[in-house]
């Protein structure tokens, strides 16, 4: 897959993650496990640039004795996730009338 | 690996960018380890976890601004000149002999790049120039046809304006093409950023 689409789909991704209330790294990974294939050396800059276009905030709070940080979705990244879904019809449209062209060639 | 061989190999590795840039760094990779350790991985799993080094790395350097990556280009140059001082009046005397050669070369390539850049500008502006031009000139014609200009009669004056509104309504249909332009520029000077850090980066890599 391109680089920059894979990057822009994991964005929305992480926001999407956050979008049900705060959560931290490993947490992410987690739940994102299922569906793409992540590790925290892909995360982190993913999260810095989420955190610098504003879509996320970051706050550091003490857990068992050591801080972790942990990130909540703003306004701009539910805007983020509601315009990748917009796009992304124009996306599936394409893709159905490509996958339709292959059928046909096929029969 | 252990956490503390890990995280000391992550700070020697990142220890060209600033100091708060690698804490900021660590920190993240120190918290995710023990969010895998609390979750039952021993350190060894937790460390392999997160990322090869070689991943975070390219990773964070690939995220970089393009200044950052100069500006530490920059700075790695001048320390290696500062360790390679006992040559450094010969390569002066080199750098002078050289001058005519590496210069116009240098200026050259800068003309080139610069007058590229100037070129797709350019576009963007006579593209939005003609855009502002066309419905505002429109307008305005079409709206002085009928209750200014001194012509005799209406059938004129109506066909004055109409040509007015159709210059407006042509303006409106450039709207799209500019802000086309627009995106295509910005694209090509985004890769051609992301190409030149690329480029800068292996450099780094090939010289450390």
């Amino acid at each position: 897959m391109d680089a920059q689409l894979r990057r822009g789909i994991l964005e929305v991704c992480v926001l999407k993650a956050l979008s049900d209330g705060e959560s931290y790294g490993y947490r992410i990974v987690k739940e994102l496990s299922p569906y793409v294939t992540m590790s925290e050396s892909t995360l982190y800059p993913i999260l810095k640039r989420l955190e610098g276009s504003g879509a996320l905030t970051v706050a550091s709070r003490e857990h068992n004795g050591r801080l972790r940080k942990y990130y909540s979705i703003t306004a701009e990244g539910f805007r983020r996730i509601a315009s990748f879904l917009t796009e992304w019809e124009d996306v599936m449209r394409a893709y159905d009338y490509i996958k339709g062209d292959q059928r046909h060639e096929k029969n | 690996m252990s956490m503390d061989e890990f995280l000391a190999q992550l700070t020697h590795r990142l220890g060209y960018l600033p100091y708060a840039e690698v804490k900021k760094t660590t920190d993240f990779y120190r918290e995710a380890i023990a969010d895998r350790m609390e979750d039952g991985m021993t350190e060894r799993e937790a460390v392999a976890a997160v990322g090869s080094l070689d991943d975070i790395v390219r990773e964070i350097e690939m995220n970089l601004p393009l200044s950052t990556v100069v500006k530490t280009r920059v700075e790695d140059a001048r320390e290696r000149a500062k360790e390679r001082r006992g040559n450094l009046g010969l390569k002066i005397v080199i750098l002078i002999l050289t001058f005519p050669i590496w210069f116009s070369l240098l200026a050259a390539g800068f003309a080139v790049v610069f007058s590229l850049a100037a070129g797709l500008f350019a576009l963007v502006l006579a593209f939005g120039a003609a855009e502002i031009a066309l419905i505002v000139g429109g307008l305005v014609t079409a709206v002085l046809a009928l209750v200014i200009l001194p012509y005799p009669g209406l059938a004129p004056r109506l066909m004055l304006s109409g040509a007015g509104l159709l210059m407006a309504s042509l303006g409106l249909l450039v709207i799209p093409v500019t802000a086309l332009m627009e995106k295509i520029v910005s694209g090509v000077f985004r890769y051609t950023a992301r190409v030149v850090k690329r480029c800068i980066l292996r450099g780094r890599g090939t010289e450390a």
